[in-house]
């Protein structure tokens, strides 16, 4: 049966070698208030939460394609960063950058009647524009939310804003996603 | 019919005969079946005629072996049919080459030959012979290497670079990007695999009769590896011309550009498996278009630029004219063109 929500919250990848790698950890540090927030928004509000995280294997192709190591599976690395507890709602293993690439995702939001797909975490340029492209694709509206998207530079993270604008959603700081939760 | 022999996979292809033989016995012969490929010679006699025949060879390294619009053996066909089709040929009879990792999927070999021998079959070719040798587990899991010959239809003015000629049209036969879009995005897992699918396309099947008896068609190259703009590069380079090209006139899908624009990349450079360039006289050319759209189903066929003389000295000149402004296209060396086909 299909709950009376419409809207989730998926917050991806804020694991421990993504979030505290020295390029990004200060970036990090700034978007966990208003991302502690917003999870807490969607929450009390009886939206879903999903929490996304990698687990490769430690010979996964893509470490020789972009030459970097991170979340291999059965690390510490690969955990969610601690900030996150108690977690809201369910957790997913993801393979590759979209969300939705062989994962349940979309089955999991379709049970949940949801149709309007929020995003935080990391990293905007790659795993946030993916997942939100592929959210588009599907048939869901999709929206970042401003301050809850992290890249390790400024300017990536506006190109990628402005990309996202362009072609597949809406970009939203946290206060007007809030006045429109609490709307519906 | 001979006795089906148990399948060991595929360890020793290359070395172990019993092995080599089930695996031709089950998994090949069945599927491609045909008089010189039965012999199991050494080689394999053709019975060509008379009149030129035109030959080529390629091999196929893809990752993920399938992907949205296509596989490995529908690329490999594609690949060397649209090949023989710039000679105004047609694949009749080809040698393949399989080299198998022994950890393969035996369900995506299944379906790798089992494309390949449809398209055979609809198209009349005859692979008569070929190769297996194993490689070790891991990766790359398949790589095809293909050999065709067909005997050169074209009535009338033979076709080549050598026959392009100053204000000749230049003609694409239809959006560009979409292969490269498609296995990066399947193997990257981008999110645009659900959207963009291989033009993974055996060409000739259609637009033959047209290349066999257009007057006006000088030369047609299949816009593979380095896209569009390396056919573009290929020409100039060669035979001291200058190709100007509106690039506000070249197709390409929105989910495509979507993804060029993500990615950094540039949608005339991506590798297509199913898209032609045309060198046309100009005359012939809207002509051209307007057949190719309503008769032979390239529905956004269309004139992408002209050939001209070279104009600053130098020959090997692409000039690409966007938004008023033109500049000088510039060749990639490797590096910037994901190694896909």
């Amino acid at each position: 049966m299909a709950a009376q929500l419409s809207s989730a919250l998926i917050v991806v990848d804020m694991q421990k070698d993504l979030c505290w790698d020295g390029r990004r950890k200060q970036k990090v540090a700034e978007a966990l208030p208003p991302l502690l927030t917003a999870i807490d928004a969607f929450a009390s509000m009886g939206s879903l939460v999903v929490y996304t995280y990698f687990a490769l294997p430690p010979d996964d192709e893509q470490f020789k394609r972009f030459g970097d190591r991170y979340c291999i599976e059965g690390t510490e690395g690969a955990e969610l960063i601690s900030e996150l507890a108690p977690l809201r709602g369910p957790l997913l293993r993801k393979k590759k950058h979209s969300v939705f690439f062989e994962t349940e995702l979309d089955q999991v939001l379709r049970e949940h009647g949801v149709d309007v797909v929020y995003f935080a975490g990391l990293q905007t340029q790659i795993c946030i524009m993916t997942s939100m492209a592929d959210a588009s694709f599907r048939g869901y509206r999709a929206v970042a939310i401003e301050e809850c998207v992290v890249s390790t530079r400024d300017e990536v993270k506006q190109q990628a804003l402005d990309w996202i604008r362009t072609y597949v959603g809406d970009v939203l700081p946290l206060s007007q996603v809030t006045q429109v939760m609490e709307a519906r | 019919m001979s006795e089906q022999l148990p399948n060991p996979g595929y360890r020793f292809l290359g070395d172990g005969m019993a092995s080599f033989t089930t695996f031709f016995r089950n998994d090949l012969l069945p599927r491609f079946t045909n008089d010189q490929l039965a012999r199991q010679a050494d080689a394999a006699l053709l019975e060509t005629g008379p009149g030129r025949h035109a030959m080529t060879c390629d091999s196929f390294i893809v990752d993920p072996l399938i992907f949205p619009g296509g596989n490995i053996g529908t690329l490999a066909f594609c690949g060397v049919a649209n090949d023989l089709l710039t000679e105004c040929a047609r694949p009749e009879s080809m040698l393949m080459s399989l080299m198998v990792a022994e950890d393969l999927e035996p369900s995506i070999l299944d379906t790798v030959l089992d494309s390949l021998s449809r398209l055979c079959q609809v198209t009349g070719s005859a692979i008569v012979g070929g190769d297996t040798k194993n490689l070790p587990a891991g990766s790359p899991q398949l790589i095809i290497s293909m050999s065709a010959v067909g005997r050169v239809g074209r009535l009338g003015s033979p076709l080549g670079f050598e026959h392009v000629e100053p204000g000749d049209s230049v003609v694409l036969t239809g959006p560009v990007g979409a292969h490269s879009i498609a296995v990066l995005s399947s193997r990257e897992g981008l999110g645009f695999e659900s959207v963009v699918r291989s033009d993974c396309r055996d060409l000739g099947a259609t637009m033959l009769p047209m290349v066999r008896s257009s007057p006006h068609l000088h030369a047609l190259r299949d816009a593979t590896r380095g896209g569009v703009l390396a056919v573009l590069h290929e020409l100039t380079s060669s035979h001291d011309l200058e190709v100007v090209v509106d690039v506000a006139e070249i197709p390409v899908d929105n989910e495509v550009l979507m993804a060029c624009d993500l990615l950094g990349l540039d949608p005339l450079e991506l590798a297509n498996e199913g898209c032609m360039v045309l060198f046309v006289e100009s005359t012939g050319a809207a002509a051209m278009v307007e057949a190719l759209r309503s008769e032979y189903g390239f529905t956004r066929a269309c004139v992408i630029g002209g050939v001209a003389e070279t104009s600053h000295g130098v020959g090997g000149l692409v000039l690409l004219v966007r938004d008023g402004e033109t500049r000088v296209a510039s060749q990639s060396f490797g590096t910037g063109i994901p190694r896909l086909c």
